[in-house]
């Protein structure tokens, strides 16, 4: 039997296990072992987006108006295909910037302005106390409920219960001393809190786990299946009309709309920034997140139609619709199962309470109360005073208050309203930090002037549409502001502004708001003038990804600071241990040793300052730093200098990048032609040593037998001969080259018959010929009208193409072909051979300098390597092409192409 | 195209098949009081097409494109 005490021993020891969690959580990070570093923790962080209003409400709105409750789910979904974007932008932006809050990041955005900050914090404050109200509210009412076990019993008035008998004001004072404890146990820089997101991701999995069992229960338990719920729903018209949309076209409007909402909601709420951004251990987990927090939200939606539905079916009249998730099964008396529900509730109503009041407490401590505490002469002035146990006081008062206030509005105000539609009106205020937060990122003209005014005019249009009706509703202003409008201006009406009608109050409000506050933000920046310091931080924002991953080396202070003030600063705000630390880091990176009277470079000011922004946020900590360096104004030129130094040198390595490449291709490509010059010397110097050895021993027969046999010494001499006349042959060809390469070559152009070139050629290979039996044919043309050209060196090249053919002809029965055929503009010489052929490879590489084609028999052919490539150059100065065809074993065909007219090339 | 952008548009490309699914009109022609084995033709499309953008958000984001890619 549930009794109250096993209730309140249930409630309170899942209280204590958070506790226990949180313990551990804090423990392991201490010890530098992380239990939440991973995507899966991090994405049931952010399932604390789900709260009471999700767990109870999404039920209520479902049973009144079908898929109204779905946009909530469906825009943080479709925020998450776009999160790769933007959500990995802000994370990024805030690690750089060590932004540990919304409001400072907006603040940071528009030049660190406390102004902007403060109003973030206020419209911040004001917006959730109703949304952590609503979460007392459902702790307080499922508890109402669940101790009438086995009775269902509506709770009707809370304000009967004394608060000292209210079991809500106990856990509220829990939670505050939960996020006391794990919410502000040290003053980071970082402010990340491990134990508390291990918490967090416990209960979303509770949640998740208690609203799927209910959900079984309802669907499979009670009914028979989907199916069987809504064909049972489908019998009562009341309920059949919510399968589907009106046809009118407001409601697909407000449906849109609602989906903007959540979408931007997602981004802006406090909660959501703290877990997501703040909390956040590494970017990449987001790539996980972004598919795996929508599926959460798709679970923890599948059955709340069919537990809406079958609790309308279920229990016909005197049971609010908010509450079916706990009602049904207590109906059904399953007391572990209803247990197991209050739980769930209470896990969602928690997480929330907890992260949204440490994100709040952050905000209300750097942008509220430390702006003024600052400027209060004996703080500013005593230097030395410790105030780091101060601000975390401070956060410590501003937890207890913001639960205090919550519960007081709860008790007091929040009588009148469903939970879906407090939620919602926190929605429609949190929503107004997007235009800000989203132009912020991505347009560098966006203004601080321009982003308070937007936020202003969204929060006036919030107040006048929604927060005022609500004060009408609650009984506290007369109704016919409502009906008739202000100043019984119809135009003014709250719920019709201007007239427009035909929208559901929210999606009105959200329509008015968002369009007055974008107009104001993009208006006014438009029309305002920007501080160095707003120019420099947009800059810093917009192209996030353009500039260091480190504060430090995008300096902007151009000042003098003694590293003792700065020293001094940090530690009263960090502690003696942390600064230490902290400094000592920055000077083992950087290689410095400070001195008593050493001055502080702009880099370690602004690191100074970063580290400050991540205890007391940017706006104070840019103060505060301030207060000890004697700033030299910032122009606006040497802003932009700044920013194009530091982006210089980025562009600059890449720059360095492309030269390096560029520098080791060269390089490959200088090596390659060393090795073929060392290949061509050792070709030439083995072509020179041959004909050299045989001219040395023939001489030396000569000198030892001084009386040979008149034609013995004969033919030895001729040896000689023929042997220099190769060796001069082949130092011609290397000058030959020379000159070719150089450009000292002097051409004398003459009409020319290629024709007599072909038979003088012949005429002197044609010994070689026959003494190794080669048969030669000529195929010339009758007519043929010359060509301007040099003539040795066309003799020489078509020398060069017949001694090459004779060198590689077949051995028996070589045959050697010339042929000469005209072309309209040019006429065609071709010589082929029958020898072994060229390898496809070695086509093109044969016509280059100091390159031979290789032979498998033969290995490296004789000749220096030069031939074929003099002869290509002599073929290209008189405009033509030359190129070779072969098939291996079958010979080769070179041939090389003349024009007719033929104009000298500039060399 | 670096991997990463290809990434983006590839994300991107889901959100916006995600908001054309789920918004007027392309919404309007499931808004008919037609049911599937009992469950309402608009509750089952909005689900199934919930679902399939997760799994087309997961897709893409699962891993950076292979490099083979040139980066620039």
């Amino acid at each position: 039997m549930l009794t109250t005490e096993i209730i309140l021993l249930i409630a309170f020891g899942y209280v204590g296990i958070l506790f226990a969690i949180a313990h551990f959580g804090d423990r392991r990070a201490a010890q530098g072992r992380s239990i939440i570093s991973n995507p899966y923790i991090y994405a049931l962080s952010l399932a604390v987006y789900c709260t009471a209003w999700t767990f109870y409400g999404s039920v209520g709105r479902a049973a009144a108006s079908g898929l109204g409750f779905l946009p909530t789910y469906i825009g943080p979904t479709l925020v998450c295909a776009l999160g790769w974007v933007v959500l990995r932008k802000i994370v990024r932006i805030s690690k750089i910037h060590r932004i540990t809050s919304i409001a400072d990041f907006i603040a940071s955005r528009y030049g660190k302005s406390g102004a902007l900050a403060t109003l973030v914090t206020i419209i911040a404050v004001m917006g959730i106390i109703p949304y952590i109200a609503l979460q007392l509210k459902a702790i307080s009412m499922s508890y109402n409920i669940i101790n009438q076990f086995p009775l269902i019993v509506m709770p009707r008035y809370f304000a009967d219960i004394p608060v000292l008998q209210d079991t809500a004001f106990y856990v509220a004072l829990l939670l505050a001393l939960f996020a006391i404890l794990f919410g502000t146990r040290h003053l980071d820089a970082t402010e990340r809190h491990e134990g508390l997101v291990a918490a967090i991701a416990f209960e979303s999995l509770v949640k998740l786990v208690a609203f799927l069992a209910a959900g079984l229960f309802v669907t499979y338990g009670i009914f028979q299946g989907f199916g069987d719920v809504f064909t049972k729903a489908a019998a009562i018209p009341r309920l059949q009309e919510l399968f589907i949309f009106e046809s009118r076209g407001g409601e697909y409007f407000s449906w849109c709309i609602d989906i903007i909402l959540s979408m931007v909601v997602l981004i802006c709420l406090p909660r959501q920034f703290q877990v997501m951004v703040v909390e956040n251990v590494n970017e990449n987990h987001l790539q996980k997140a972004v598919w795996l927090f929508p599926l959460y939200l798709l679970a923890i939606n599948l059955f709340v139609l069919p537990i809406a539905f079958g609790g309308a079916v279920y229990f016909t009249v005197g049971v609010d619709a908010d509450t079916f998730v706990l009602t049904l099964p207590i109906a059904r008396q399953q007391e572990m199962l209803s247990l197991l529900v209050f739980i769930g509730g209470m896990s969602a109503a928690t997480s929330m309470v907890i992260v949204e009041t440490v994100a709040l407490s952050t905000m209300i401590c750097n942008d509220l109360v430390m702006p003024v505490l600052l400027r209060l002469p004996f703080v500013r002035s005593s230097r030395s005073q410790d105030l780091s146990t101060a601000v975390l006081n401070i956060r410590r008062g501003s937890i207890a208050l913001v639960v205090l206030s919550a519960y007081a509005y709860f008790r007091f105000v929040g009588e009148a309203y469903a939970l879906v539609s407090i939620g919602l009106i926190s929605f429609v205020a949190v929503a107004q930090f997007a235009p800000a937060l989203l132009g912020g990122i991505f347009w560098k003209q966006g203004t601080r002037d321009g982003a308070i005014s937007g936020l202003a005019a969204g929060f006036a249009v919030w107040s006048y549409t929604l927060v005022l009706p609500s004060l009408v509703e609650a009984g506290l202003l007369d109704e016919g502001l409502i009906t008739r409008g202000l100043l019984q201006i119809a135009a003014l009406r709250p719920y019709q502004l201007f007239g427009l009608e035909g929208l559901d109050p929210i999606a009105h409000a959200v329509f008015w708001s968002l369009l007055m506050n974008g107009s104001f933000y993009v208006g006014v920046s438009l029309f305002s003038h920007k501080t160095a310091l707003e120019l420099t931080q947009a800059a810093l924002f917009v192209e996030v990804f353009t500039y260091p991953a480190k504060a430090e080396e995008s300096s902007l202070w151009r000042g003098t600071a003694l590293v003792t003030d700065l020293r001094i600063l940090l530690e009263r705000f960090l502690g003696n241990p942390r600064t230490e630390e902290a400094l000592n880091t920055f000077a083992s990176k950087r290689k410095i040793r400070w001195g008593p009277l050493s001055k502080a470079d702009p880099a370690l000011v602004t690191y100074a300052e970063t580290l400050l922004a991540g205890a007391i946020g940017s706006a104070s900590a840019r103060v505060m730093v301030a207060s000890v360096v004697k700033e030299e104004p910032l122009g606006l030129d040497e802003v932009m200098h700044i920013l194009d130094e530091t982006r210089q040198v980025i562009a600059y390595s890449r720059e360095l990048e492309r030269t390096t490449a560029e520098l080791k291709s060269a390089n490959d490509r200088l090596k390659q032609l060393d090795r073929l010059k060392n290949e061509f010397i050792s070709t030439v110097t083995h072509e020179l040593r041959t004909p050299l050895t045989a001219v040395r021993s023939v001489a030396e027969i000569l000198h030892a037998n001084p009386r040979l046999p008149p034609d013995q010494h004969r033919n030895l001499t001729d040896v000689i001969v023929r042997e220099s006349e190769r060796l001069t042959r082949l130092i011609n060809q290397v000058l030959d080259f020379q000159k070719l390469e150089t450009g000292k070559m002097t051409w004398q152009l003459l009409p020319v018959d290629i024709r007599e070139i072909c038979r003088e050629a012949l005429a002197s290979v044609r010994p070689l010929m026959e003494e190794r039996n080669i048969r030669a044919t000529l195929d010339l043309p009758e007519q043929l009208p010359p060509i301007s050209g040099d003539h040795d060196r066309l003799l020489q090249a078509m020398l060069n193409l017949l001694s090459n053919a004779v060198k590689f002809c077949d051995s028996r029965g070589g045959q050697v072909e010339i042929q000469v055929s005209r072309r309209p503009d040019h006429l065609q010489v071709a010589v082929r051979d029958n020898g072994a052929g060229i390898r496809p490879e070695d086509l093109e590489v044969i016509f280059e300098e100091f390159r031979q084609g290789r032979h498998d028999s033969r290995g490296r052919p004789p000749g220096s390597g030069l031939g074929l490539s003099i002869t290509r150059r002599i073929v290209e100065f008189h405009g033509g092409r030359i190129w070779a065809e072969s098939q291996p074993g079958r010979g080769s065909t070179f041939s090389f192409t003349l024009p007719f007219t033929f104009q000298q090339q500039e060399e | 195209m670096t991997p990463d952008s290809l990434k983006k548009r590839r994300l991107a490309g889901v959100f916006l098949l995600g908001w054309v699914f789920f918004n007027y009109p392309i919404f309007s022609l499931f808004n008919l009081p037609a049911a599937w084995k009992g469950i309402p033709l608009l509750y089952g499309y909005v689900f199934f097409i919930w679902a399939l953008i997760i799994v087309l958000i997961m897709l893409a984001a699962r891993r950076d494109p292979p490099p083979d890619e040139p980066d620039r």
